[in-house]
């Protein structure tokens, strides 16, 4: 008896020890007691997005109190031009999701010259960040520079080409890579059984049409095939139906045919219709009634979607996500299609905006004991809240690749609606990715992977940075800056992932026509790094520009810079990762820029992808989202030492 | 007053007898828990992740608890488990033949399982610090042999690896999921011969014998020393079953595999019966303290608890169930 009042009381006590010591099991530096839940996660997860949430309060906004101010200029209108409808949804949707205020200007009827002079009223308005579309660069420099050299955040959607090709140094330009498209269109076609293709063109000169029907012959070409280009005439639709039915007569050996539009598409189909030819592979772009129609008698494979909606809706939250915490988007085209609309697609039920979703993400590692994602699980929430979803984080107690494996297995059985894995070991993961896919559960990759080709598992996308892309895009900026000969410091050779900083650094300044080599120098001793270094810039005099591809580099470089007395304009450095140090030279003009893959960005990417591709049937363009090189300059960098560790 | 003071100590008296008892009653406890507050526990798909999960470590289990029987501990296991993944990995990878490649592993488990075995007996250290030292040196061969680096198979699908550890077909077409696999069925055989060894052969009481009273069962003429070096033995054999089968399923392995799973068989145990003494327990036990551990595991996914809970819950389990056990066994 008295035995079990002990016992009883032991038991009562251990319960009572364990429920109190809960949070201590869960050490969380620098963050809340429960790491995998957003701080401020309303009560009611399933809030419509739609509602006109208030706009008075964004409510993380280390910015301050008033809500951001974007002014969209477009040279179209959803009044006008139903096309539009699309964009402007997307807009308005994230502007209530995320508590921006956005004002969308566009002229009356199509006018350039009036669509410019609008670009200049926006520049006036002083708002937080301007997105538009370059539809004519020439035109448009003059009044978007305005806007650059007031300090305006600015981004183009829809139209334009890039900063790169349209010469005007904007973020990023949210629209169609029409060579993915291409491509990606002749992998499809191929897939289903396609021997030799056409593509055909109804306006060849069309940089864009030209670049989608390149795209559709490369990928015949990776697989040794052949494909050929049929020139035409888009504006008359009787005689391009003649060309493609002799074209067919001479070449009956085709059985894929890729058209790049309605004026493709119409007498494509009217050819067949006429010669009842049966046994070929069609795909075509842009989405129309009748194409919706042919997609679901199986005449037709799919049509190339640019995905309108996300255009707006990406402008507005990378507007949004450059003024809170200095992220910027990483490449200078940020492909919103192609999206493929298959039969899968049209008939796959959007989820109304206000059902509850719920998202189960696994990770190899955790807040918890690895501070670096916090700041992606933190991405995670900012999105989920933004977008009124649940997000739960699943991750080992350690780092345990088996277990992270195992992980999603058991996370695929609490059926989410959709759920992001790292992809830490494609052998090992393949299977219980797979087997996710298989259940229907969309899956998307995030901060470790290669995109779904090289992983060989069929994710949608990976949102992540590439080494190589990284060192590239650093490259080209670098050679914007002028410079004359340069070296890439390597504190690691054999190291995949540095090698490949190299060698994209080192492949970009080639192609601007600026010398460069690698310099392999011993990482694990700083001092001597350092010597090497010395000895180097002793012997290379005419070396101006360094490269260093992380701390263990940048580290020793500055103790260089500081021995030799080198001062800002002596040499141009750049660096990957964010540090106290580098962040000093950044602002003392040696330290051009540093990379880093913005793994907020990797966080909030990954929710965005999986609701946008639930709710709106929205598919990632591209096998990789790109999150990096984010740049950090003189620009960011008071935004970013600020919020480093917790938003950078 | 009645029940209390007569039919309790009945009860306890019966159930002393049953060192498997607490583990059953915690696991169909925690089961009727799970099924009420974690959503889709009773789903074909949690249920087959429990079990195909459960059997990797459980196999483990099965050695680990029979050596805690004969009164000795193994912490090396896990390390032992990153061994035998390697040599199969790298011997798959050199272009061996399957069956040299997988004895291979098996091999070196087994003997690495040996020397545990000689190191303690003839040393006379204790085996917890054998084995712990052990546990390091063998995570130190780990790293020397694959270089630090994950060792991948990427050849052409290895046909024995799908009975080994493939899809369950059966259970997974009954249920229409993708979650059993063969690797249950071999636990499950490998648990019941064990069973049969440690209740129904005269090597069965020699392992009570040497855990329970070393002294008396020597001068009984059983030779406890060979009985423990075994019993290290078999525990390294089942380690490179176990690792054989996990790689026939995952097809690679990193050099912290296994890290952690040491602890994770001796709560299996522990809360499964067996006496950290020695000289008390059952396989079936061990079996159901697996899978106990599994569940929990799965549950807390399911009611989307962060992982990190994980440890803490199953810490209280392990304490009540030693309190729960020792409480049972003073009952004679």
């Amino acid at each position: 008896m008295k035995k079990l009042r002990v016992l009883l009381s032991i038991v009562v006590l251990a319960s009572i020890l364990l429920t109190a010591c809960q949070p201590a099991a869960t050490p969380a530096p620098e963050k809340p007691a429960e790491p995998t839940k957003a701080p401020e996660k309303p009560a009611e997860p399933t809030k419509a997005p739609e509602a006109p949430a208030e706009p008075t309060k964004a409510p993380e906004a280390p910015a301050g109190e008033k809500p951001l101010k974007f002014i969209m200029v477009q040279h179209a209108l959803c009044a006008w031009d139903s096309f539009w409808c699309t964009v402007e949804q997307g807009i308005k949707d994230a502007a209530a999701q995320m508590g921006v205020d956005v004002q969308v200007l566009g002229p009356d009827k199509f006018d350039l010259e009036k669509t410019a002079s609008l670009i200049d009223q926006a520049v006036a308005a002083k708002p937080d960040g301007i997105a538009l579309t370059v539809t004519d660069p020439v035109l448009f420099k003059e009044p978007i520079m305005k806007a650059i050299d007031a300090g305006i955040p600015v981004l183009a959607y829809n139209a334009g080409k890039g900063p790169l090709e349209d010469g005007i140094p904007y973020l990023t330009y949210l629209g169609q890579d029409e060579y993915q498209g291409g491509y990606q269109g002749g992998v499809r076609l191929i897939a289903a059984g396609a021997k030799r293709g056409v593509c055909i063109n109804h306006q060849v000169g069309h940089a864009g049409l030209d670049k989608r029907c390149q795209g559709f012959v490369d990928a015949f070409k990776a697989q040794n095939l052949k494909a050929e280009v049929l020139g035409v005439k888009g504006e008359d639709a009787a005689q391009s139906q003649t060309t493609i039915s002799d074209f067919y007569a001479a070449n009956p050996d085709v059985n894929a045919f890729l058209t790049l539009g309605p004026s493709g598409a119409n007498p494509f189909y009217a050819f067949l219709d006429a010669e009842g030819v049966k046994g070929v592979v069609h795909g075509t772009f842009d989405v129309t009634p009748e194409v919706e129609a042919k997609i679901k008698d199986g005449t037709t494979l799919f049509a190339v979607d640019q995905q309108p909606y996300l255009q707006g809706y990406g402008a507005v939250m990378y507007l949004m996500l450059a003024n809170k915490f200095g992220i910027r988007p990483a490449l200078p085209v940020t492909a919103t299609g192609p999206g493929f609309v298959d039969a899968k697609m049209l008939g796959k039920q959007p989820v109304p905006a206000d059902k509850p979703l719920k998202l189960a993400m696994v990770q190899h590692a955790m807040c918890a004991y690895d501070p670096y994602w916090c700041v992606v699980e933190r991405g995670m929430q900012d999105a989920a809240k933004h977008m009124g979803v649940e997000v739960t984080i699943y991750g080992p107690d350690k780092f345990d690749v088996e277990k992270t494996a195992a992980l999603i297995d058991q996370a695929a059985a609490t059926k989410p609606d959709g759920m992001g894995v790292v992809i830490t070991d494609p052998v090992l993961f393949k299977e219980p990715v797979t087997k996710a896919i298989e259940s229907g559960i969309p899956v998307v990759a995030y901060d470790t992977g290669q995109g779904p080709e090289k992983d060989g598992i069929p994710y949608l996308t990976f949102w992540g940075a590439e080494d190589y892309v990284q060192g590239y895009y650093g490259g080209l900026k670098l050679a914007e800056a002028g410079v004359k000969k340069a070296v890439c410091v390597n504190h690691q050779v054999g190291h995949t992932g540095l090698d490949a900083r190299c060698r994209g650094f080192l492949d970009a300044l080639k192609e601007k026509g600026i010398p460069g080599e690698v310099l392999g120098v011993k990482g694990e001793d700083a001092a001597q790094v350092q010597t090497t270094i010395s000895d180097y810039y002793t012997a290379h005099p005419d070396v101006d520009a360094f490269m260093t591809v992380g701390p263990a580099g940048s580290d020793p470089f500055y103790a260089f810079v500081e021995a030799q007395g080198i001062k800002a304009g002596d040499l141009k450095h750049v660096t990957f990762d964010i540090s106290p140090a580098n962040i000093k030279y950044i602002r003392e003009g040696i330290t051009l820029f540093v990379m880093d893959a913005q793994p907020y960005l990797i966080g909030y990417g990954t929710v965005m992808s999986l609701v946008l591709y639930l709710r709106q049937n929205i598919s990632p363009a591209l096998g990789i989202s790109a999150t990096g090189p984010g740049f950090i300059d003189k620009s960011n960098v008071d935004i970013v030492e600020e919020l480093a560790g917790t938003y950078r | 007053m009645d029940l209390v003071t007569k039919k309790l100590p009945q009860i306890r008296h019966r159930l002393s007898y049953m060192p498997e008892a607490v583990a059953l009653i915690v696991l169909l406890l925690l089961f009727t828990f799970f099924s009420f507050a974690a959503p889709y526990f009773l789903t074909p798909l949690s249920i087959g992740n429990i079990l195909t999960f459960g059997s990797i470590t459980g196999i483990v289990t099965i050695g680990v608890a029979m050596l805690m029987i004969s009164g000795e501990f193994d912490l090396s296991v896990g390390s032992n488990f990153a061994v035998a993944s390697y040599v199969l990995a790298l011997s798959l990878i050199a272009g061996w033949p399957v069956w040299l490649s997988i004895l291979l592993a098996l091999v070196s488990s087994t003997l690495l399982g040996c020397l545990n075995g000689l190191i303690v007996i003839k040393t006379r250290i204790p085996s917890f610090i054998a084995t712990l030292g052990t546990m390091l040196a063998y995570r130190g061969i780990v790293r020397a042999i694959g270089g630090g680096d994950f060792a991948t198979y990427k050849g052409e699908p290895i046909p024995v690896f799908k009975i080994m550890n493939g899809d369950f077909t059966l259970l997974n077409n009954l249920f229409g999921v993708q979650a059993f696999r063969t690797s249950m069925i071999w636990f499950l055989l490998l648990a019941a011969i064990f069973t049969f060894v440690l209740m129904r052969t005269r090597y069965g009481n020699w392992i009570f014998a040497a855990g329970g009273a070393p002294e008396a069962a020597l001068a009984q003429g059983v030779h406890v020393a060979r009985v423990k070096i075994m019993n290290f033995t078999l525990t390294g054999m089942l380690v490179g079953i176990a690792s054989v089968l996990q790689f026939a399923h995952r097809m690679s392995v990193d050099p912290l595999r296994g890290e952690g799973m040491e602890l994770i068989v001796v709560a299996a145990s522990v809360i499964g019966g067996v006496r950290l003494t020695g000289g008390y327990g059952t396989i079936i036990g061990a079996v159901l303290g697996t899978f106990l551990l599994q569940m929990l595991d799965q549950g807390l996914v399911l009611m989307q608890i962060p992982i990190q809970v994980f440890q803490a819950t199953a810490g209280l389990i392990i304490i009540l169930a030693v309190i729960s056990n020792t409480y049972l066994g003073k009952a004679d």
